[in-house]
């Protein structure tokens, strides 16, 4: 049961609706583009179809576009990864430097090398994160957030949010868009073998009043190819490509009472037939792995007919060093070529590698990339304390180009409203193209510790020195020296007995002293 | 569900503990990470985990001793970044970790003696660990029954006394010769909760040029962010 929360906010001149803290920030640090996101779970494409915009990827996710004319981007870059860091308590320190690159060709704009892009594939999120992101709105204690409730968001399987803001600035107009998302999965309740829901039994409560200041507040539920009946219920149906949609104005609802949506299935049994697998999926692992190094790989379907277009990114910290002359693009088989790659080497302790290449998705295949990799020895200040757990390395990103049908038969989620928008901000329609991005998992990986149990080691080296000092002082100060006269040797004739002549003499001497 | 945690996950060591309570944190640090206190501020410090004679750990790697502490909370008071400080040690003796403290006006109090441990208060079933202190569950529900508002009359004598020694079992230790006042004089809400002593004023009150010629520093510190 996925849900998906979007609010956004457009605005042609400056509006106390987008928050001071990002207005300042785009003021201070010359920003173009904004985008933050953190994850709790894993969206299997392969199971669940396409991820609903915004596809981010476990753990924590920055991106940020700095205008053409910046300097001094990787201070500011810095910085702005300590203040976000600060506005939604999270834990992203280690970003910066060993996680933050500038990405070339991945967004857009080969040209431009101002993106920095940053991600850590292991962040917690939890109430504090939510209280955060749920600040930056306008209406706090009315309209959609309100559904919104710590204690059934982080018991689900995957939950995101995402803040996402872009300024276009021309001579007359300063376009703001502002947007949050948060998408959220929950696992239908098996015990009651019903697959009935609501907002009380999911999110745990229901909706109160509508945000006063809102131009429009709808709940939208896909009722395509599925037979329950909607309760309260509506009229107000829509149809987009073959999909059916029932809306809901929520003002309409919530005057006399709280609006709380119900969906009751017809079948009183669960229906198991309706699996669609998804059309191109995203797996990556390790394909192997010993103690010195291993081999990533990334596993792409495409169960498509026509070949696809294909952007494939990774970014990799320093400690694992990449060997490139292993990088293969094997398809059903067939070795096949890379195009327009960019490599981006990593500085140990200063930046990490990142991998940028296009390729082309052959149709019916099923394509892998591997390239094999070496641990480094960390200093030992630089382990995390909890450093036989393993280090999380971020999941590579892979941006697909799809034609509009193919999106809106396989998209999991009506409405990618950004590039409607978009155009209407910068008033030029173009592409008839979806940029759709799929993730892979983060990896964990084992680097080699040295063993931190102090008291062992101290013990070691201590009886080692004592062992290898107290024989010879021991031996020097008790036993008497004492030298071996001739005559005793020069009588015995024949080696041997000479032998056993000498060792009689030493044995004599131990008994003495 | 309504709290805020500024420092989690890696970032919790003893170095950022220092440097947060001494201000000595790196520029690019977050209003939101910093400790922004004057001299006028009453400062609680709440240290609980796993600890011993002289020491809390930090995340199985490091430790904080109460000399640090104790030199941490004199940085303090020599930069006027307190004007009562009330520190709460809940590890085993965590009476240790008060003793070193050496700057005025800090009155501070823990769940066990030297020599004494800190017992847990109950276990959870269904995860198989015990999920608080009996000092931690005690104090909490002296806080939640007593202390209702801002207003309330509980002096800090009560709270103080609020885990006996049946209730811890572990005796809870106070150090108050550092402390002006007597602690039945104190109010509870002085530390625990964010109190603002606000006075109307009423008349008439003329800002002239010498007003408004006062440096204030605003135009410093915004030109220290900028590039």
């Amino acid at each position: 049961m996925l849900y998906q929360f979007r609010f956004l906010i457009t605005t042609t001149h400056e509006s106390d609706h987008i928050p001071y803290i990002i207005r300042d920030i785009f003021e201070r640090y010359e920003l173009q583009e904004l985008h933050f996101a953190i994850t709790q779970g894993f969206w299997h494409t392969s199971l669940w179809g396409l991820p609903p915009e915004d596809e981010t990827p476990t753990g924590s996710y920055f991106l940020v576009l700095f205008k053409a004319d910046s300097t001094k981007i990787d201070e500011k870059w810095n910085f702005l990864v300590n203040l976000l860091n600060g506005i939604f308590c999270t834990s992203i320190l280690q970003m910066t430097p060993v996680l933050s690159s500038a990405p070339a060709i991945t967004f857009g704009n080969g040209s431009s090398l101002n993106w920095r892009y940053g991600a850590l594939g292991g962040e917690p999120v939890c109430t504090e994160n939510l209280k955060s992101w749920k600040q930056l709105l306008p209406c706090k204690r009315s309209g959609l957030s309100t559904l919104l409730n710590p204690k059934e968001l982080y018991g689900a399987n995957y939950h995101s949010m995402s803040i996402r803001v872009s300024r276009s600035l021309d001579k007359h107009t300063d376009d703001w868009r502002f947007e949050l998302a948060s998408n959220l999965v929950k696992d239908l309740n098996l015990r009651t073998r019903l697959m009935d829901w609501s907002f009380s039994r999911d999110l745990g409560s229901s909706l109160i009043a509508t945000c006063p200041i809102s131009n429009s507040s709808q709940v939208i539920v896909e009722t395509t190819g599925k037979e329950f009946t909607l309760e309260p219920q509506s009229n107000n149906t829509f149809k987009w490509k073959h999909r059916e949609f029932t809306v809901y104005n929520t003002n309409e609802y919530t005057g006399k009472q709280s609006f709380n949506l119900r969906a009751n299935y017809l079948a009183s049994k669960l229906e198991l037939g309706h699996y669609f697998p998804s059309l191109f999926s995203l797996h990556t692992y390790l394909q192997s792995v010993d103690q010195q190094g291993g081999k990533i790989a990334t596993r792409i379907h495409n169960l498509d007919e026509t070949p696809r277009n294909a952007l494939f990114t990774h970014m990799i910290p320093w400690y694992l060093r990449i060997y490139l002359h292993t990088l293969a693009f094997v398809c059903n088989g067939a070795r096949q070529e890379i195009l327009n790659q960019r490599f981006s080497l990593a500085i140990d302790r200063q930046k990490p590698i990142l991998i940028e290449f296009e390729i082309i998705l052959p149709p019916n295949s099923i394509c892998e990339i591997t390239y094999d990799y070496e641990t480094a020895f960390l200093r030992l200040t630089e382990y995390p304390p909890d450093s036989n757990s393993g280090l999380f390395v971020p999941g590579p990103m892979l941006k697909l180009y799809l034609d509009e049908d193919t999106y809106a038969k396989n998209a999991t989620v009506f409405g990618s409203f950004r590039l409607s928008t978009s155009e209407r901000m910068q008033k030029n329609v173009t592409t008839s193209e979806r940029v759709v991005t799929l993730h892979g998992e983060p990896l964990l990986i084992l680097l080699p510790v040295p063993d931190f149990s102090m008291p062992f080691n101290v013990i070691c080296f201590v009886c080692t020195a004592i062992a290898l000092f107290y024989g010879p002082a021991h031996a020097l100060t008790t036993k008497i020296m004492t030298p071996i006269t001739d005559e005793s040797l020069a009588t015995e004739s024949g080696l041997i007995r000479r032998l056993i002549a000498s060792i009689r003499l030493k044995l004599k001497a131990n008994l003495l002293g | 569900m309504d709290t805020e945690v500024d420092y989690r996950g890696y970032e919790v060591t003893a170095e950022n503990f220092v440097r947060l309570i001494t201000g000595r944190v790196h520029e690019a640090t977050p209003r939101n990470k910093r400790l922004l206190s004057d001299h006028q501020s009453n400062v609680l410090i709440y240290l609980t985990g796993h600890g011993g004679d002289g020491f809390l750990k930090f995340q199985d790697a490091q430790e904080l001793t109460s000399v640090d502490l104790a030199d941490a909370i004199e940085t303090m008071y020599q930069n006027n970044r307190y004007k009562e400080l009330f520190v709460i040690a809940d590890t085993c003796q965590s009476a240790s970790m008060y003793s070193e403290i050496y700057s005025p006006n800090v009155l501070a109090t823990s769940s066990s003696l030297v020599g004494e441990d800190s017992l847990s208060h109950h276990v959870d079933r269904s995860i198989g660990v015990y999920i608080i202190d009996r000092y931690a569950y005690y104090v909490r529900k002296f806080l939640e029954d007593k202390v209702r508002s801002l207003d309330a009359n509980v002096s800090m004598a009560d709270y103080l006394a609020s885990c006996s020694k049946e209730e811890c079992i572990s005796t809870v230790g106070v150090r108050t010769d550092l402390y002006p006042k007597p602690p039945a004089q104190v109010r509870v809400t002085d530390f625990f909760g964010a109190r603002k002593y606000i006075q109307p004023l009423n008349g008439d009150y003329e800002f002239g040029e010498e007003w408004e010629s006062l440096p204030t520093g605003s135009e410093e510190r915004k030109k220290k962010w900028q590039f």
